[in-house]
């Protein structure tokens, strides 16, 4: 693990300084609440004089209500700075920051982060808590931003994969949040105004919804003064009461064609999953990367090692809170117009392959090799995913906002080697028993 | 420029997903900043003997020519192994063309040792998978690990890369993915206009054909094709192994050593001979793209590292043109004119002359418009240079992007064995002093001696 600091000299060093709540630390972690109830993680990692900061919001598709792409559209409003923060001054901010700076829009949350060199700390707190505090939302730049998430959403619209993604996830979760298109149809984004963008804004941008996460070569007490400053300026405020989604009904689709200008044939079946908050999430994600997750999955082994039918192939489980989805994929090409027509795969072929796959986990059960592959994949590519600065503050940031405790982090490895071979084969047997499939084929 | 450019230029045998995980990433404004960080740190890297405190990389020559090297950052919470061979496309000799790549899908199918899916098992086993690529140079074959898994992965990569099977059966099915990779690539019309472009820019030269070759070509290739290939070129002097993490160096040399020993003698191939430009410029139009789209590529011969201050100056110049949401014709094309939805510029560092493209969505019938401009705009960089500020900010970018490649074990080891290919490591090693030392004339040279309107050549899908 990277080396970290973090002493218990300085964990009670900022009892005394922070009035409202202690601090919560671990021998990685030092979490503080602010009097507004913006939480602050601080994991100092000495060495690289990089940092990266990271704010979750949350404030996804659950909290759009009956404006979906309200979100989206703030998001993009975000990305253009704050009122004290002219074009020029940002540009300059970030070019000086000397990092990268985004706002990213999630079904669960919004998040916001910098990345850059340890000495520009403070401006990037700066940059991020303008950001949040003072948006420039006139009426002028909301307009401005709901076209360019509208192009953005016919652009995706164009795109086969995300196409017929988003139409397999409105028939896992049909009328709620998470079966919305990733990005809001245009027509509904043509009605939001800018009045609702504000009031987004103001009912869910508030501190006790917030938790912001710096990761890198800095020290807690610096971090925490300059977090002070910066981000206590926010009046505490409650987010609205929120609702978990109902669970789906459990879905039963044939084939449903989407036609697209395309090249590409692309086949998807997909079944409702647990969602991150459930005690099945570990045991699901097993069962997907035993099905579709690295070279050794079933999929792989079974429709391109042995058939050699695709290139592109695989499962996806997207980590969502409520209710989730594991989706299994696979390309065909659906011409090759100057290869021999006789290697040209059909995509029936395809598709007869792609669900045997997944049948098979049903009738062949689950062997304890598999679930050692499988576990062990799991946790080694969990840990490729930290392996950057910015990808460590956006996970410590995301749990913690979601209401998992950052410490799911560090104890989501363990939760995965913790299931048993039985708890395996009953989700493999029972997971696609209620699927849906969605083929999305060139247009004649 | 090494960099993200690998992922999107070279053909890739790894495993690919959609992105799609359901969020919405909006393009940010990016500049990245170096710090000082590891690189100047380790300036006389070969004469550390400790990493106590810091980075310090080693080096040592194996008899049989395989070149080790040891990253060893204390920092890093993984390791990365990471081989990269002389054995690129650009070695195939007449009626071998697409063996280069066909041969990086080959080596993961098993081994005597390791049978197909048993290599993937175990590796999976450690937690990693198995990546590689290939490029008209190089094919390279990486995989990170925690660190204790670091001795199991290298007896894996280097099994793989020694004692391939090349059975037919597997060979035919492996040809079916390949042909869906090709035509799945051609169905995006980034890499098909790049595709299109390199023969009318390198004409018979093998930079010019895609990596892949062509389907008939794949179709072509037999079991003795991809031996003779192998026997030729995946031998100890054309070999780098690079491993990056918070290992113990002299144990890692050993673990290497013993792995790699057994690894045919042989020199590294001779690269071919230099390609030149077309002496006129050159105007294909294609069909548009399926969705309607308007799709351009403007390409130019640019430097190789023959001449490696060409090749930094270059670097700095196509900072300057194009970054994440700036750059001069960035701001000219898309935020000013709105001609263009989307300009994106490329130039992976090769050991010839490599090619510099500018590839853009056009708003429709403005293609010739916006093609226009840029060779306006390269033209007028030529004669009068670029001002000190953009120098500056294109700088900053350019290294801060390069401090964040090699953030994690991957990148390091990726940046060093591009390198130790076409060079040295100690231009992985040097980069940011490299880049430092560009001046504004050095950047108007590059630009008037490659960018040079009356050699370009432009494939447009407007039709």
């Amino acid at each position: 693990m990277i080396t970290r600091l973090l002493s218990i000299l300085m964990a009670l060093a900022f009892a005394g300084a922070c009035a409202a709540q202690g601090p919560v630390a671990d021998s990685q972690v030092t979490r503080l609440t602010f009097p507004n109830g913006l939480r602050l993680l601080v994991k100092p990692e000495p060495g690289r004089r990089l940092v990266a900061l990271t704010v979750v919001v949350r404030a996804g598709a659950l909290e759009e209500g009956g404006t979906p792409g309200v979100g989206q559209i703030l998001a993009r409003v975000l990305l253009t700075g704050a009122r004290n923060l002219s074009e020029r001054k940002l540009a300059q901010l970030v070019d000086e920051v000397g990092g990268s700076f985004s706002v990213t829009w999630d079904p669960d949350y919004m998040e916001i982060y910098v990345s850059t060199t340890a000495a520009q700390l403070k401006p990037a707190l700066e940059l991020l808590a303008e950001t949040l505090i003072e948006p420039k939302l006139d009426a002028q730049r909301i307009v401005e931003a709901r076209k360019q998430v509208a192009e953005d959403a016919r652009e995706a619209a164009r795109n086969p994969f995300r196409a017929g993604y988003d139409r397999l996830v409105s028939l896992l979760h049909p009328g709620r949040p998470y079966g919305r298109p990733l990005l809001a149809e245009p027509d509904r984004l043509e009605q939001i105004t800018p009045e609702q963008v504000r009031r987004f804004l103001k009912d869910w941008f508030v501190p006790s919804n917030m938790v912001l996460a710096v990761v890198g070569d800095v020290r807690v007490e610096q971090v925490r003064d300059a977090a002070r400053l910066w981000f206590g300026r926010l009046k505490p405020a409650a987010a609205p009461p929120r609702e978990a989604p109902t669970a789906p009904p459990p879905p039963s689709y044939g084939p449903v064609m989407v036609e697209m200008d395309s090249g590409v044939t692309y086949v998807l079946a997909g079944a409702p999953a647990s969602g991150l908050n459930s005690r099945r999430y570990a045991t699901d994600s097993i069962v997907a990367a035993i099905l579709g997750g690295g070279k050794a999955s079933r999929m792989f082994q079974q429709i391109r090692e042995e058939q050699g039918l695709v290139y592109e192939l695989g499962t996806l489980y997207p980590p969502l809170l409520y209710q989730s989805h594991v989706v299994a994929y696979a390309l065909s090409p659906a011409y090759l117009p100057a290869g021999p027509r006789d290697v040209d795969p059909s995509f029936e072929q395809v598709r007869a392959a792609l669900k045997a796959s997944v049948d098979s986990l049903s009738q062949s059960p689950i062997t304890e090799a598999e679930l050692t592959r499988a576990k062990n994949y799991l946790v080694g590519t969990f840990a490729l995913r930290h392996q950057r600065l910015q990808e460590r503050s956006k996970h410590l940031a995301w749990f913690e906002a979601l209401g998992l405790g950052w410490e799911f982090d560090d104890s989501f490895p363990g939760l995965v080697q913790s299931v048993t071979l039985a708890e395996v084969r009953e989700r493999a047997a029972e997971l696609f028993r209620r699927s849906a499939m969605v083929l999305v084929v060139p247009r004649e | 420029m090494f960099s993200n450019l690998l992922e999107r230029i070279a053909l890739t045998a790894t495993e690919r997903k959609p992105s799609i995980r359901p969020r919405r990433r909006i393009p940010a404004r990016r500049a990245r900043r170096l710090g000082a960080i590891i690189l100047a740190m380790i300036a006389a890297f070969v004469a550390r003997s400790s990493a106590a405190d810091g980075p310090a990389c080693f080096e040592k020559r194996l008899p049989n020519g395989v070149h080790l090297v040891v990253y060893a950052d204390p920092s890093l919470p993984l390791a990365c192994v990471d081989v990269w061979v002389r054995a690129g496309s650009v070695f195939e000799k007449p009626g071998e063309e697409g063996a280069a790549h066909f041969l990086e899908h080959m080596l993961f199918k098993g081994t005597p040792a390791n049978p197909r899916g048993r290599l993937d098992e175990r590796i999976e086993n450690l937690g990693a998978t198995l990546n590689a690529s290939t490029s008209r140079d190089w094919a390279h074959f990486h995989t990170t690990v925690a660190p204790q898994h670091l001795s199991v992965a290298i007896d894996l990569l280097s099994d793989a890369l020694q004692n391939p099977l090349f059975e037919e059966d597997e060979m035919d099915r492996e040809r079916r993915v390949i042909l869906s990779e090709i035509a799945g690539r051609r169905s995006d019309p980034t890499q098909f206009l790049d595709d299109e472009l390199g023969p009318r820019l390198y004409g018979s030269h093998p930079y010019g054909r895609p990596v892949y070759a062509s389907a008939e070509a794949v179709s072509r290739i037999g079991a003795p094709v991809l031996r003779a290939f192998h026997n030729r070129n995946y031998v100890g002097g054309a070999m780098t192994v690079v491993v990056v993490g918070g290992v113990q160096p002299q144990q890692t040399l050993s673990v290497l050593e013993r792995a790699f020993a057994s690894m045919p003698e042989g020199a590294a191939p001779d690269w071919p001979e230099k390609p030149s430009s077309p002496d006129k410029p050159v105007v294909v139009d294609l069909p548009r793209a399926p969705d309607g789209s308007e799709w351009v590529i403007v390409g130019f011969l640019g430097p190789g590292m023959d001449v490696p201050s060409d090749v930094w100056a270059m670097d700095v110049l196509i900072s300057v043109l194009v970054r994440q949401s700036a750059g001069r014709l960035h701001d000219a094309l898309v935020t000013q004119n709105k001609t263009a939805k989307a300009i994106d510029v490329s130039f992976l560092t090769q050991k010839l002359p490599a090619r510099v493209t500018f590839t853009l969505v056009s708003e429709p019938g403005k293609t010739e418009e916006n093609r226009a401009e840029i060779l306006r705009q390269l033209d007028a960089v030529g004669r009068e240079g670029v001002t000190e500020v953009e120098m500056e900010a294109a700088k900053r970018y350019l290294l801060g992007t390069y401090a964040f490649e090699v953030e994690t074990a991957g990148g390091q080891a990726g940046s060093l064995g591009f390198y130790a290919v076409l060079s040295s490591i100690r231009d992985s090693l040097d980069y940011t002093s490299h880049i430092s030392s560009v001046t504004r004339e050095d950047v108007r040279r590059v630009a008037a001696r490659y960018l040079r309107p009356d050699r370009s050549v432009t494939v447009r899908m407007t039709q």
